[in-house]
């Protein structure tokens, strides 16, 4: 019988580096201060003291730096795993990532691949301002060559972290921050993965009524403020079925689909901006993919299109105040 | 051996925590002008030492003629739009094979494009580059990279990137690796002066000044440049030199890969690149290439110079290398007319390597684009 732990989000991003890092010698973690301090929220407590330092690597500040020698580790053939203190920094590296890591394997017909999982914590409602709350999945996701996973639950932060340092790729490895410790949930101890590519449907929508029910695709800390709106419907007999996509790239269109063909209605909950997020793409392959289905029009309930705001930063999320009234609306169109 | 001490003493003096032996220190300056590392054998002046020619000589010679050949070769394919672009190495012949020629098989090259030679001089079949040049369906990138950025991953050689010097920090990183491995293994890095201003080469030599990484960095330079005099704000070893002098390239990087293999950490080389009168002047045209007329560009061509030091000393002689530049160009021949005929790759190729296996999202995009070739009726 499995032996199951209480875990939140950190706890189990942290045992899943070490089962791997005890698994695979040629796991290296490296980023600022992740050694001796064990990064800023100590996702990698402990890893130093048991792996020594140098398979668990305080690098300068500098994410170019940190990025560009991971690369050149990939390369030599070990699997490193860079932490990027925040998302928001990740931009001094980006070139790395887009024009290198993603490339890689591309531009080398095969022979060569730069095989990482770069983590870094993303999201907003902590009090970090501009610069420590960003959500820029979409970023990547735009470019060819790289996988984007964003877990919500401990249970698959364990699993998707161990099967996205297996995968032959480069995964972006989200972690939403918000709920690094408020995501609590049963974990099982030792081996197993949730493989890529896979969503989950968290709560499912109950058709037997007849009445009006709509699909809502989320993940990280939006997940649950989509289930906290979805139960608020559910008092005013609305029925909400809720995605979790957890890899956001590659998509796994064909549960988004059968939901959507299922409900006939669709809200995208994203705290990244609305132009050009990946809601945007979320429901344009909903359209080529059950435009027949939907009746009424998909909706987007996102961050704003401005930069994130300190103060105001519980009025940029998309919370569940703000995804009622979306339900409401497109259950009743 | 004691040449090549030498020269680490000279390497190491820019080493600010290195205490100088008073008995074995160079009395010659390491910043100036006049500083250049030469070699007496060349008739050279400057920072002089008499490095042994045994076989590297002659072996340095060749491929240099080859890297020239090669390179006037697809100019001219460049010129008459066989081929998208060339990174002309005209002469950068020294600085390229003496820095490759130094490394060991099993050290990794990073090179940047216009050192596309470095596969070559490890063993890359000219043919294999040629079809790359063209982007042919025997192009081992499926025609994905453009010329002149082709992987020889067999021969430890990455390929070239179009962002210019995004390959410093890998080739730290792959230094690094090697020295967590405990691997004998030390990393070359060639790039051109102006990878100096970016970002990439501040954070290559300053992660590889903190981590020790066993590397090598080679940067071509005009003669004002003085990129060398970066190197001791980072604690890197450095020298500079004559990149018109392939034997003094070459047991510079040789001492320079001794010290990385000695756990001291990377050295950051300058090779001044000599200006050739007729490459300035665009006079390299296929003309004088069918007259084998390309081995001799001006003062301080480093092909010249090294076949009359070779040729001075009964090691070689000039009528040998034209014969050798026929044998290429009789080989680049071949080469351009199996590239011609191999023709494109195969649509369907663009979706491979994009990821290790074929998602359903690419494999419902090539679908499209294959099926929408055969609706066109063989458009």
């Amino acid at each position: 019988m499995t032996v199951v732990a209480q875990m939140n989000l950190v706890q189990a991003i942290n045992d899943a580096l070490k089962l791997e890092m005890k698994r695979d010698p040629r796991v290296v973690v490296l980023g600022e201060d992740v050694g001796r301090v064990g990064g800023v929220f100590r996702v990698t407590q402990g890893l130093w003291d048991e792996f020594g330092d140098e398979r668990v690597v305080d690098t300068p500040l500098s994410e170019g730096g940190i990025l560009g020698t991971a690369i050149g580790m990939a390369l030599y053939g070990l699997r490193p795993v860079p932490e990027i203190q925040f998302a928001d920094f990740i931009y001094p590296g980006y070139d790395q990532i887009v024009s290198e890591l993603a490339k890689m394997r591309w531009r080398s017909g095969g022979e060569y691949s730069a095989k990482m999982v770069v983590r870094t914590p993303v999201g907003g409602g902590i009090r970090g301002g501009l610069y420590h709350s960003q959500s820029p999945e979409s970023l990547f996701i735009h470019v060819a060559g790289l996988k984007v996973v964003c877990p919500a639950s401990p249970y698959d932060a364990k699993g998707l972290l161990l099967a996205a340092l297996r995968d032959p790729d480069p995964v972006l490895f989200f972690e939403p921050k918000r709920i690094y410790r408020a995501a609590r949930g049963d974990v099982p101890e030792g081996d197993y993965t949730v493989e890529l590519g896979k969503a989950r449907i968290v709560r499912e929508a109950d058709r037997t009524s007849g009445e009006p029910a709509v699909t809502i695709l989320a993940w990280g800390a939006m997940l649950y403020e989509a289930v906290a709106a979805a139960e608020k419907a559910a008092e005013q007999g609305i029925e909400s079925e809720i995605v979790d996509l957890r890899t956001l790239w590659p998509v796994d269109i064909d549960t988004i689909a059968a939901s959507v063909e299922k409900t006939g209605r669709v809200i995208v909950v994203h705290e990244a901006p609305k132009t050009c997020g990946f809601g945007a793409e979320l429901i344009a392959l909903i359209n080529e993919r059950c435009f027949l289905s939907l009746e009424a029009p998909p909706v987007r309930v996102a961050g704003f299109d401005t930069p994130f705001p300190y103060t105001l930063e519980m009025d940029y999320l998309p919370l569940a105040h703000r995804i009622l009234p979306a339900i409401v609306q497109t259950a009743k169109y | 051996m004691r040449l090549v001490t030498r020269v680490i003493v000279l390497l190491s003096r820019a080493m600010q925590h290195a205490a100088p032996d008073p008995s074995s220190a160079s009395p010659l300056p390491l910043s100036g002008s006049e500083d250049l590392v030469r070699s007496e054998r060349d008739g050279g002046v400057g920072v002089a030492f008499r490095p042994a020619l045994d076989a590297v000589g002659e072996a340095l010679l060749r491929h240099m003629v080859r890297a020239r050949v090669v390179s006037a070769r697809m100019v001219g394919l460049q010129r008459s739009e066989k081929i998208g672009y060339h990174h002309a190495s005209l002469g950068e012949e020294a600085a390229i094979v003496g820095a490759v020629l130094a490394m060991r098989a099993t050290d990794w090259i990073f090179p940047g494009a216009r050192e596309w030679y470095a596969g070559l001089a490890r063993g890359l079949p000219l043919g294999v580059y040629v079809h790359h040049a063209f982007g042919s369906a025997e192009d081992p990138t499926n025609g994905h990279a453009a010329p002149d950025h082709a992987p020889a991953r067999a021969l430890h050689v990455v390929p070239p990137s179009g962002v210019i010097g995004a390959h410093l920090p890998q080739a730290v990183g792959a230094a690094w690796a090697a020295k967590i491995e405990r691997a004998n293994v030390a990393t070359l890095a060639l790039f051109g002066a102006e990878v100096a201003a970016s970002g990439d080469f501040h954070n290559a030599l300053n992660f590889g000044g903190v981590f020790k990484a066993p590397v090598v960095f080679v940067c071509r330079a005009k003669p004002d440049a003085r990129i060398v005099d970066r190197a001791v704000a980072y604690g890197l070893a450095s020298a500079r030199v004559d990149g018109a002098d392939a034997l003094a390239v070459f047991t510079v990087v040789k001492a320079a890969l001794a010290r990385a293999t000695e756990g001291k950490g990377p050295t950051l080389v300058e090779v001044v690149s000599p200006s050739l009168e007729r490459v300035t002047a665009g006079a390299i045209d296929d003309a004088a290439l069918a007259a084998g007329d390309v081995l001799d560009l001006g003062a301080g061509d480093p092909v010249a110079r090294l076949g009359a030091l070779l040729a001075r000393e009964n090691r070689a002689s000039a009528g040998a290398q034209k014969v050798l530049a026929a044998e290429v160009m009789a080989e680049l021949d071949a080469a351009v007319l199996a590239a011609e005929r191999a023709g494109a790759p195969a649509p369907a190729t663009i979706f491979e390597h994009v990821y290790a296996g074929v998602p359903a999202h690419l494999a419902a995009e090539r679908q499209r684009l294959t099926g929408a070739q055969w609706d066109g009726g063989g458009g």
